[in-house]
């Protein structure tokens, strides 16, 4: 037979030890899984340095052209991005006339700024979110140096063209819309 | 006497109680980063699904029977020298063009064609939405913009060009932060 005083004195203990185990805690660490790199991101890039190309001051129409892509920057290497950069100036070169291989001229093209910068814009009004932004900048700086067979430099050639990508969310719900950026 | 013994007593155990107390919010911690747990999936099925989508108009008729090589470059991430994504879309490209009566060059010396294609976009965006209490959103939304240059190898003259676009989107909604997720893909 239970007596209410042995009741009493097994219930303190066990409340003491359920009181106890509450605030444990078991957590499996993990860092939630990555999305590479954002699509946001390779557009403002892909966009300035198409930018940079408009602008480069030599015809190569009927020359033969010895192209060479130097780059540092934002990814974890730059082989892609010297890649990328040559496969654009070989189509920039072949479809106004030229060809790519040694020969005539070479063109050594410097990328020595490929980056980007994210500013974020948040307004509350205690703690209920009002207004936030996110506005992405890209900046490629595009040195161009042409030199003639002889090893004469013919033309430098520098361009720092950017790209902006900027959205807008009200009240943390409504959006994204997109914001006018300088072009 | 038997005061003074009280009171040592009692001095011994507030000691300790002290001591507990002091000792309570200490905490030792081994510091790692968790492992990671590689890339989403909802960040693999939707690019894929935009690819696809990117190439549902695209026909590859004008290689059927030509030997072609296919050079893939984009601003992706990378630590060899050739990414994740450019290994995935040349792949995929290739298929493409096998099923469409191309041949593949084993190298690029060999080819008559070559395919140069820019991926200006392969990747997702990532946009939460919450409507506190009623709703949280993640949305996933993947963009694939191709620009295709096919070369001919011995000219290098330049004998086609296109764009390719896709989007997918993918949603995930959750109704008072429990119950879901509630999904949609366009």
């Amino acid at each position: 037979m239970w007596r209410p005083d042995k009741i009493w004195s097994c219930f303190l203990p066990s409340l003491a030890l359920v009181l106890g185990l509450l605030p444990a805690c078991a957590h499996k660490d993990y860092w939630p899984p990555d999305l590479g790199t954002s699509a946001d991101l390779q557009s403002i890039l892909a966009k300035s340095l198409e930018g940079n190309l408009r602008e480069i001051p030599f015809d190569p129409a009927g020359k033969r052209v010895d192209l060479q892509v130097r780059a540092w920057g934002t990814f974890q290497n730059a082989l892609g991005l010297e890649g990328y950069v040559r496969s654009l100036l070989r189509e920039w070169i072949v479809s106004r006339g030229g060809e790519v291989g040694s020969g005539q001229f070479q063109m050594a093209v410097f990328l020595p700024v490929l980056g980007h910068t994210a500013v974020r814009r948040d307004l509350s009004y205690q703690y209920t979110p009002i207004y936030y932004s996110e506005r992405f900048r890209a900046t490629a700086r595009m040195i161009v140096v042409i030199k003639d067979a002889g090893g004469k430099t013919v033309e430098v050639w520098q361009k720092g063209e950017g790209a902006d990508v900027a959205e807008i969310f009200l009240m943390r719900i409504f959006g994204p819309f997109d914001i006018p950026t300088k072009k | 006497m038997k005061r003074k013994r009280r009171i040592h007593h009692f001095g011994g155990w507030a000691a300790v109680i002290i001591l507990i107390i002091i000792l309570a919010p200490a905490c030792a911690t081994k510091r790692y980063w968790g492992p990671t747990m590689g890339r989403s999936a909802d960040s693999q099925f939707t690019p894929a699904d935009a690819l696809e989508k990117a190439l549902k108009s695209a026909s590859f008729d004008r290689f059927r029977g030509r030997t072609v090589w296919i050079d893939v470059f984009s601003l992706t991430e990378r630590t060899g020298e050739e990414s994740a994504e450019e290994r995935f879309l040349r792949s995929w490209l290739a298929e493409k063009l096998l099923s469409q009566g191309a041949r593949i060059a084993p190298a690029k010396n060999q080819a008559e064609v070559i395919l140069d294609v820019k991926a200006r976009v392969f990747g997702v965006n990532q946009t939460r939405r919450d409507f506190i209490p009623l709703l949280y959103m993640e949305i996933t939304q993947a963009l694939v913009d191709l620009h295709l240059n096919s070369y001919e190898r011995e000219s290098g003259k330049i004998l086609h060009a296109e764009d390719l676009k896709g989007e997918v989107r993918y949603r995930e909604y959750y109704i008072f932060y429990m119950i879901g997720p509630i999904r949609s893909v366009k």
